[in-house]
């Protein structure tokens, strides 16, 4: 009976385990197929042999709007998906939920912020951003070609919405860890230096 | 029209209200218009920058003339206002005041503690004093911890007031008046979040004697350090031992701890622990014993845990505690 009752106690535990447990750096990337904006299911594994950059979604949000209003989430998707990156803006916000948007409104706010991804995913089930931890938009992960986890966290070191930053608060130099990610891992072929970061930004609304 | 004149009506409310400290600003922001476009939202933004007195209230009828009149305007007018009070009504050579930040969110929306937690940003004060004087530091009063899902943040609803010490210089000359100039950013997030900014003045007679009391806010600044954290009673002893996933923090104190005791603990740093799981305190005998859950993405050893205890009883109310605790392995 005592026996049973630990299998079942541990059943449980486990079961909550994985259902918070994020994704980690050096681990499997967590597979997934999502619908994109256009209804087409997208696979993770589609994409095997190439780098994955999975960027969380919030058009409304000042941290991401921080990003784009000033081109500068739009020049790094240009310049890694020239390179051959695959480059997946995810959107978790639950329907009703601010943020929330069907497959047409996410291609026309693609358009009007000129996103040079490779594609939009609608998660409003909120499956892949629990499966990858996501907590916030932008929350930025990087997959290499073997489909590792080489990068979790935050986009850049300024995590402040108002200024545009060269320096930080610290007074060091302005580094986006994403660029700097791929940079090392893809270009110069060498262990990413700064792995995992913080992530900042707005909660992803979840259902 | 009618738009306009609930616009009209709502700036008067704010502006009637009586003028917080002599000759001081009272930054008052206008956020953003919200436009419901089918099934998202876009927001657009208009701001107006503090100003006092007639000229202020002249600009605003001028500026309100001006916005498009929009179905949700009176609605989403503000968010929050933000007002720089000063605990005392003049500044002593080498003396020193204490400033309040005192920020009122509207129901249903909030500011961010130090540490935010999964999302959100704390208010930053940017200081331009005269020669000589010194800003301290921001003290944080005992955030509430804020559930939206799975994660959770830190922050503050209804009101709170951050104080701020400032020192002046002994050269300071009596009779003079000094302008202290502060802008001050938040974050205002409901689900939506709205980024907001505001210049604020402030404008102290210099005197030879002592700097009096300014009785009109003794009431909030008294508020203001109620809800100051507390260090931890130099009787109870703290330890956190780390698990496999968790840390399991205990609180030895010294006596025996009423069974209505609940606690939680609010880490300092972003990524030590993870703000969204449930975290779980167990009574036992003299001890309040707390689980939670580690960060994901915790690297390397975490040496001392930092941040506050936050203890409830039934009848004693809700007590922080600021703590620093060293890792037993």
């Amino acid at each position: 009976m005592k026996r049973i009752l630990t299998l079942v106690m541990t059943l449980i535990l486990c079961s909550f385990g994985s259902l918070s447990h994020a994704a980690k750096v050096g681990d499997p990337a967590p597979s997934f197929t999502s619908a994109d904006s256009q209804g087409k299911p997208v696979k993770l594994s589609d994409y095997k042999g190439k780098f994955v950059v999975l960027e969380w979604h919030n058009q409304n949000c000042p941290f991401v709007k921080a990003q784009y209003n000033k081109g500068k989430m739009q020049n790094l998707q240009a310049k890694w998906t020239a390179k051959g990156v695959v480059w997946l803006r995810v959107i978790s916000s639950a329907s009703g939920k601010e943020g929330f948007v069907t497959g047409p409104q996410a291609e026309e706010s693609a358009k009007e912020q000129g996103a040079k991804a490779t594609d939009t995913l609608l998660d409003q089930d909120g499956v892949v951003g629990q499966a990858y931890g996501a907590k916030t938009t932008p929350h930025m992960f990087v997959i290499n070609p073997k489909g590792t986890l080489i990068y979790n966290g935050a986009i850049d070191n300024a995590p402040r919405v108002e200024e545009a930053v060269t320096k930080t608060e610290s007074g060091e130099p302005f580094t986006n860890y994403v660029d700097r990610a791929l940079q090392e891992s893809m270009v110069e072929k060498r262990k990413v230096a700064v792995p995992s970061t913080p992530p900042y930004g707005c909660g992803v609304k979840y259902k | 029209m009618a738009n306009n004149r609930k616009l009209l009506a709502a700036q008067n409310r704010l502006m009637t209200r009586p003028n917080p400290c002599k000759g001081l600003a009272f930054g008052l922001i206008y956020h953003y218009l919200t436009l419901k476009i089918s099934a998202h939202f876009t927001l657009k933004r208009q701001r107006v920058m503090t100003y006092r007195q007639f000229f202020g209230i002249l600009s605003l009828v001028i500026l309100s003339l001006f916005l498009k009149p929009t179905p949700t305007l009176a609605q989403n007018l503000s968010h929050l206002k933000a007002e720089l009070l000063c605990e005392q009504t003049s500044i002593q050579p080498g003396g020193s005041v204490t400033v309040g930040f005192h920020f009122r969110m509207q129901k249903g929306w909030h500011v961010y503690w130090q540490n935010p937690g999964d999302s959100g940003q704390a208010p930053s004060i940017t200081w331009t004093l005269p020669e000589g004087f010194t800003a301290g530091d921001i003290q944080w009063p005992v955030p509430q911890r804020l559930v939206a899902s799975t994660l959770a943040d830190y922050g503050y609803t209804n009101d709170v007031i951050l104080l701020v010490p400032l020192q002046a210089p002994a050269n300071l000359k009596p009779g003079h008046i000094v302008r202290l100039s502060a802008l001050l950013h938040w974050l205002v997030c409901q689900e939506i979040c709205i980024p907001g900014s505001a210049k604020m003045n402030l404008r102290l007679p210099v005197r030879k004697k002592a700097s009096p009391y300014n009785s009109r806010y003794a009431s909030l600044f008294k508020g203001a350090r109620r809800s100051l954290p507390l260090p931890l009673p130099e009787d109870w002893k703290a330890e956190v031992s780390p698990g496999a996933k968790e840390f399991h923090l205990s609180f030895d104190t010294g006596a025996p701890v009423s069974k209505t005791t609940t606690a939680l603990f609010f880490p300092l740093h972003p990524s030590q622990i993870e703000n969204g799981p449930k975290q779980t305190t167990t009574l036992s005998g003299n001890s309040i014993n707390l689980s939670v859950k580690k960060s994901d993405q915790l690297s390397g050893d975490v040496k001392t845990l930092e941040g506050l205890l936050v203890v409830e009883q039934k009848g004693s109310g809700k007590k922080g505690y600021l703590v620093s605790i060293p890792l037993t392995n």
